[in-house]
């Protein structure tokens, strides 16, 4: 999809809290990011290793499946590797952040958080993996 | 022709009870059916209404719309419904977001039913009202609040004084502090989370409250938060009433308070503590001094490998393990030398536990 000349980027976005997943790809969407929400972590890896989207965000704590596993699937496939993932998590403690980023996630978000500072950051993780 | 007489008689009571039973259950099942409905059709109703709220609240956040027409959707009777519908994106958001949806409440009439429910018959709808109204930072219902903080429910009285600490009302501080102790059923944790609400700007009014604090569970509380955010101005206070209190619960809060802290000037009465019979004085103090020690509790530390108490011996070794590498030497000469087989034994366990931990 494209929009002018566009590319629309492609976001999977796995969060349980569903108020706020919708909060969330309303914004994106506004940004003109094309975003496919799962409401647990069952399938969320096998739809990343067959979309390949341009940034992956992941809730820690949901049904089913954790963020932090899918997280290191992620890293673990030669395909996915490279793929900019955003943790975005109720689990704030400076040792959850470290975990998180230990395990190669590209940032961390901690919730409260503001929906326009997660807009920056999908932006800037975007242009990094760009530049690089 | 009694016993023909007495089978009948017994067999018409019985038909009767098991139809009297089927007649029950097909009552309860009924019953069942019904509440389902009115509980379906109750999502069914909340679910259309949060669905037509929700585009128009992604709207009024994108400044697309008003606060004036967002609540023109909302009449006073679904107040309820709204106040739980904001309450998840409240709880989740912060920045301008959580600002204007804040707004929408304080800005509102929706502010002034909140107000009204404080003083509502149903503890349930006054304890959701204080919760809400501290979630929406509503600054100016402080009053309302602290009046509040007299309710006789337990639950109202927690979330009025929550929702102060969580708009940093300082000030009222000392009425929390005095509602507090005259409760029936004080909940350690209860009180523990609204100090920490308030964050560290408690912490000087919390120690000049605790030099005049009569309660003594007060004060294990006051000293445990001071702890919490390792206020080193209260170090002497608190070493005081280590130095001068008997009871149990308070001198355990203080020495993890001094050794949280690391209050330097602690080191005396920790080192009285560690001959305390009590073995959670002891491995406390063994704790603590771990933390604010140098080499020069190293030889001490050393006795108390070979406690009575395994805990104690356990702290021991791992207060000298933190203290310094030639600490760490000893124990590992001690793990492979000792004659005194306890201190042998649990310098191993330390040993490996540590490597393991990294």
């Amino acid at each position: 999809m494209s929009k002018g000349n566009k590319v629309q980027k492609t976001i999977i976005y796995a969060e349980d809290d569903l108020d706020i997943a919708r909060l969330v790809k309303f914004k994106l969407e506004r940004e003109e990011f094309k975003v496919t929400h799962f409401p647990d972590g069952e399938g969320v890896i096998e739809a990343i290793i067959e979309t390949i989207p341009d940034i992956v965000l992941l809730d820690v704590m949901m049904p089913l499946r954790d963020g932090i596993s899918i997280l290191r699937d992620i890293r673990a496939n030669p395909k996915t590797v490279s793929i900019p993932t955003i943790i975005l998590s109720a689990k704030g403690q400076e040792s959850d952040v470290v975990k998180g980023l230990g395990d190669g996630a590209t940032d961390y978000l901690t919730k409260p958080f503001a929906p326009s500072e997660l807009v920056a950051r999908v932006n800037k993780a975007i242009s990094w993996q760009f530049l690089q | 022709m009694i016993g023909k007489f007495f089978n009948q008689g017994a067999l018409w009571t019985t038909t009767m009870a098991v139809l009297a039973l089927l007649f029950v259950v097909g009552m309860l099942i009924l019953y069942c059916f019904f509440l389902r409905f009115v509980s379906n059709s109750s999502k069914k109703k909340q679910f259309k209404l949060y669905a037509g709220w929700e585009k128009m609240v992604f709207q009024y956040l994108e400044g697309e719309k008003t606060t004036q027409e967002i609540m023109a959707l909302v009449p006073r009777a679904r107040y309820a419904y709204f106040q739980h519908f904001l309450k998840s994106y409240l709880l989740a958001l912060k920045g301008d977001d959580f600002e204007k949806l804040s707004a929408l409440v304080t800005n509102t009439d929706l502010f002034s039913c909140l107000i009204d429910q404080l003083v509502h018959g149903d503890e349930q709808v006054r304890s959701e009202s204080a919760f809400f109204i501290g979630l929406v930072r509503a600054r100016q219902a402080k009053e309302h609040l602290i009046r509040g903080l007299e309710d006789k429910d337990e639950g109202v009285y927690f979330n009025c004084a929550l929702s102060l600490a969580k708009i940093g009302a300082i000030d009222t501080l000392g009425i929390i502090l005095g509602q507090f102790r005259i409760r029936k059923k004080p909940s350690r944790d209860l009180l523990l989370s609204i100090l920490f609400e308030f964050g560290t700007d408690a912490c000087q009014p919390l120690l000049w409250y605790l030099k005049g604090e009569p309660d003594a569970f007060s004060i294990s509380l006051i000293v445990d938060a001071l702890g919490h955010y390792r206020y080193y101005p209260a170090g002497e206070e608190i070493l005081c009433i280590l130095d001068a209190t008997p009871g149990y619960d308070v001198r355990i809060n203080c020495i993890r308070a001094v050794g949280k802290i690391e209050y330097l000037g602690a080191m005396p009465s920790l080192r009285e503590c560690m001959n305390d019979a009590d073995w959670r004085v002891r491995s406390l103090a063994i704790w603590a001094l771990g933390r604010i020690g140098d080499d020069s509790v190293e030889e001490e530390l050393v006795v108390y490998l070979g406690d009575e108490n395994w805990w104690v011996r356990y702290r021991a070794a791992e207060a000298l393990f933190s203290l310094s590498r030639k600490g760490r030497e000893a124990l590992s000469v001690i793990a492979q030398h000792s004659k005194n087989k306890k201190a042998a034994s649990v310098t191993r366990i330390l040993l490996t536990d540590m490597k393991v931990g990294g």
